[in-house]
C-alpha cells in the first residue's frame, strides 16, 4: 500500500514536469526577440505568457484538489 | 580558489551554528520575559511555547555574514538588509497580528531593498531556453516573489521542526548551485550562515519544541532564500525547490476563500486526538500539506515534520535536475 508521503511525492513530480514545460514555453514566448521590449508586440507576448502561466496555476490547484479527494483519501 | 570557497562555507556553517545555539537560547529567555508565548496546537492540553526563536537565527545569520565578509559592499548590504527588513516585519507581527490583506503588501517591501541597491540581473535562466531578457517585468516579479515566498514558508511552519527541516535541504543544495554559477562570494557566505543558523534553531525547535520560530523566523528564512536566488541567478531552482510550500499556500488561500488569518478559521484542517494528528473528515475544512500527509491514519507530529523535510529534499533534488538541464543552454 502506497502511503501519503509517496503519493505527495508523485504529485510534486507531476507539478514539476508541467512547470518545466510551462516555464520553457513562457520563456520562448517572452524572449523570442529582444527588440520588441516596449512595443505592442512585446506587450502582447507578455500577456500571452501571463495567461499561459495563469491557466497552469489554475490547473495545478484543481490537480491538488483531485489528488487529495481521489488519491489521498482513498 | 574553490578550496578557499569551500573552507569559507564550512567556517560559515560552523560559526553560525555555534552562534545560533546561544542566540536562540537568549531569544527563548527574552520571549518568556515578554510573555511572547504561543499555544502548541498539536499537543494534548494547553502547552505554551516561547515564539520568537527566529530572532536568534536573525542574530546568528547577520553576525556571521558581517564577520566573514571582507567588506560591506552592495551585495553584502542586500544580503543583510533584505532578510533583516523581512524579519523585522515578522517580529512586529509576533507582537501584534497584522491585517491579513496588508501583510502581503508589507512582505513585498524587502524586495524594494534589492531594487534600490540595484543588485539584481533581469536575465533569469529559463529551462531549455537559456537567459531570458525581462528588464521591465523582472523588478515587478521580484517584489511579488518576496511576498509569495514569505507567505509560503510561513504556511509550512505549522509543526515542530518543520521550518528548519523544510528549509535546510533547499539552502544546502543552493550552495553547490551558487558555486557552479560563480555567484558573488558574499552569497556563499550568507547561504552558509543561514544553513548553520537553521541547524542551531532546529536543536530547539525539533519535537517537542522548546521554541517556535515565529513570523520573525519564517520571514528571515524566506527573504534570505529569495535574496540568494536573485543575487546568485538561480530563480527557477528556488521556484522548483519551494513547490511544496507554494502549493500549500495556494490551496490554503483557495480553500479558505481568500487571504484570512489562520487563527480565525472555524474548521481546523486536522484533528488532534490523543496527541496524534488526523485528517479532518469534514471536506469543507481548509486543505493543507499537514492534512494531506495525515490521510494515511493518525500520525505523530514528529513524523509529519520529517515527511515535510523529505518532500523538501525531493523538490530540491528536482530543482537541482532543473538547474542542470538549464545550465549552459
Amino acid at each position: 500500500m502506497v502511503g501519503p508521503l509517496l503519493k505527495m511525492m508523485a504529485l510534486i513530480l507531476v507539478v514539476w514536469l508541467s512547470l518545466v514545460v510551462v516555464l520553457a514555453s513562457v520563456g520562448l514566448i517572452v524572449s523570442a526577440t529582444g527588440q520588441e521590449a516596449g512595443t505592442l508586440a512585446g506587450l502582447l507576448r507578455l500577456l500571452a505568457a501571463l495567461a499561459l502561466f495563469a491557466v497552469w496555476a489554475l490547473w495545478t490547484l484543481m490537480l491538488v484538489q483531485f489528488w487529495y479527494i481521489r488519491l489521498l483519501r482513498r | 580558489m574553490e578550496t578557499q570557497k569551500l573552507l569559507t562555507v564550512l567556517a560559515g556553517v560552523a560559526i553560525s551554528l555555534i552562534l545560533a545555539l546561544g542566540a536562540v537560547r537568549l531569544s527563548i529567555s527574552l520571549a518568556q520575559k515578554l510573555k511572547l508565548l504561543g499555544r502548541d496546537v498539536h499537543k494534548p492540553g494547553t502547552v505554551l511555547v516561547p515564539k520568537i526563536g527566529g530572532l536568534g537565527m536573525a542574530v546568528s545569520y547577520s553576525a556571521t555574514l558581517i564577520f566573514l565578509s571582507p567588506r560591506i559592499d552592495a551585495v553584502t548590504l542586500t544580503l543583510l538588509a533584505s532578510p533583516i527588513a523581512s524579519a523585522a516585519i515578522g517580529l512586529s507581527e509576533d507582537f501584534r497580528e497584522l491585517n491579513p490583506v496588508l501583510k502581503p503588501v508589507l512582505l513585498a517591501l524587502p524586495g524594494l531593498v534589492v531594487l534600490a541597491l540595484g543588485t539584481y540581473d533581469p536575465h533569469p535562466m529559463i529551462p531549455f531556453v537559456g537567459k531570458a531578457r525581462l528588464t521591465i517585468v523582472y523588478p515587478v516579479l521580484l517584489v511579488i516573489a518576496y511576498s509569495v515566498v514569505s507567505n509560503a514558508v510561513n504556511s509550512i511552519d505549522v509543526v515542530n521542526g518543520s521550518l528548519a527541516l523544510f528549509s535546510i535541504p533547499i539552502v544546502a543544495l543552493s550552495i553547490p548551485v551558487s558555486l557552479a554559477l560563480g555567484a558573488p562570494a558574499p552569497v556563499l557566505v550568507a547561504e552558509a550562515s543561514l544553513l548553520g543558523s537553521l541547524l542551531g534553531f532546529l536543536f530547539y525547535n525539533r519535537y517537542p519544541a522548546r521554541t517556535f520560530g515565529g513570523n520573525v523566523g519564517s520571514n528571515l528564512v524566506s527573504a534570505a532564500m529569495v535574496t540568494f536566488a536573485v543575487l546568485g541567478g538561480f530563480e527557477v531552482f528556488l521556484l522548483v525547490a519551494l513547490l511544496p510550500a507554494i502549493l500549500n499556500e495556494a490551496v490554503v488561500i483557495v480553500s479558505m476563500g481568500g487571504l484570512k488569518s489562520g487563527k480565525g478559521i472555524v474548521k481546523r484542517p486536522v484533528l488532534v486526538i490523543g496527541g496524534l494528528i488526523r485528517d479532518n473528515p469534514d471536506l469543507s475544512a481548509p486543505l493543507t500539506i499537514v492534512r494531506m500527509l495525515s490521510t494515511g491514519g493518525p500520525v505523530n507530529e514528529s513524523k509529519v515534520a520529517r515527511d515535510i523535510g523529505t518532500l523538501s529534499l525531493f523538490s530540491s533534488v528536482l530543482a537541482l535536475v532543473t538547474f542542470l538541464v538549464s545550465w549552459r543552454v
